[in-house]
């Protein structure tokens, strides 16, 4: 998943002598990527079309379809919205919330 | 790796650095994380309230209609490909393709709005509303801030499809469509927690 094509000049002004290029991840890569986001989605609604159980009970699968649904979210993050190339910080920021969110999320439901 | 030839790069003596960039601002940024610990937070008391009325939650749930709930989300998924389609367009300078996939996200997002507002009109018919009981205040409350990112986002790609078919776009032009662009996404990606929350788990 790491060929790239496009290259977009930096919109800042580069330095003098060198030229800032920002590499981004190529058009078949993110189609790569968005068909495994449809393929989770279709998985996470398979699971959750035929899980029985009664109320009240912790079902294993509902924390597997949380985790789903914050790992589609890190792929949105990390493709779609070009974290791949953002500073380490923000990306760094963007995957501890989604590993922190998902873990939350997961022990709320578990733990309650 | 293919390079997209620019003048500036083959300047002779031009040195090619690849170099991390912020997408859009950061000022977008802090709006994503702002929103993104207040939809955590909702999520974390929408599962803590649960746990208290499990029956009450998982009959709700089980009144929602998951295949309308599949639909949104794949249809949103097709709008943020749109959306990453319509940058990329933008940067081979191509305005008129990308105007024309910011319209497609558009398109996808209206049809996102009026199956959302036939499911409410629906839930009120059978009176679920935001009073009726705890899930439904839920129910409301997640799908309805969720919709309100969505309309504004509608706005937004809107303007970005009218910006595009302007020539050259400079700095401040490439912010609005990168930070757009992810303000999008953003909407994009808080319908795929909703969704099983509300819709898969009870």
């Amino acid at each position: 998943m790491s060929a790239t094509e496009t290259v977009q000049t930096g919109a800042s002004m580069p330095p003098e002598d060198s030229i800032d290029v920002v590499v981004h991840p190529s058009q078949r890569a993110i189609l790569v990527v968005w068909v495994m986001l449809i393929l989770a989605t279709c998985a996470s609604w398979v699971i959750g079309i035929n899980e029985e159980g009664t109320p009240g009970d912790v079902h294993p699968m509902n924390t597997l379809l949380l985790v789903i649904a914050l790992a589609k979210v890190r792929f949105v993050g990390i493709y779609f919205m070009e974290l791949a190339t953002a500073p380490r910080v923000l990306r760094g920021i963007f995957e501890a919330w989604a590993v922190l969110a998902a873990a939350l999320l997961c022990l709320l439901y578990v733990l309650l | 790796m293919t390079v997209l030839a620019t003048e500036s790069l083959e300047e002779p003596g031009a040195r090619v650095s690849t170099r991390r960039r912020v997408p859009g601002e950061v000022g977008i940024w802090v709006l994503i994380l702002g929103d993104l610990v207040v939809f955590t937070y909702i999520f974390a008391v929408f599962l803590a309230e649960r746990s208290n009325e499990p029956v009450v939650f998982a009959a709700g749930s089980e009144h929602l209609n998951q295949n309308y709930g599949i639909i949104y989300t794949l249809i949103l998924l097709l709008s943020s490909l749109y959306v990453v389609r319509a940058l990329h367009r933008l940067r081979s300078a191509d305005g008129h393709a990308a105007a024309r996939n910011f319209l497609g996200a558009f398109a996808c997002g209206l049809a996102f709005l009026a199956l959302k507002v036939t499911e409410w009109m629906h839930e009120a018919d059978a009176g679920h509303t935001l009073t009726s009981d705890h899930f439904f205040t839920f129910y409301f409350l997640m799908t309805g801030l969720h919709a309100l990112h969505l309309v504004i986002g509608l706005f937004l790609l809107i303007y970005l499809a009218v910006l595009a078919r302007r020539p050259a776009p400079g700095r401040s032009q490439w912010i609005l469509f990168e930070g757009g662009a992810c303000f999008w996404h953003m909407v994009d990606f808080l319908w795929m927690v909703i969704f099983p929350l509300l819709y898969l788990m009870p």
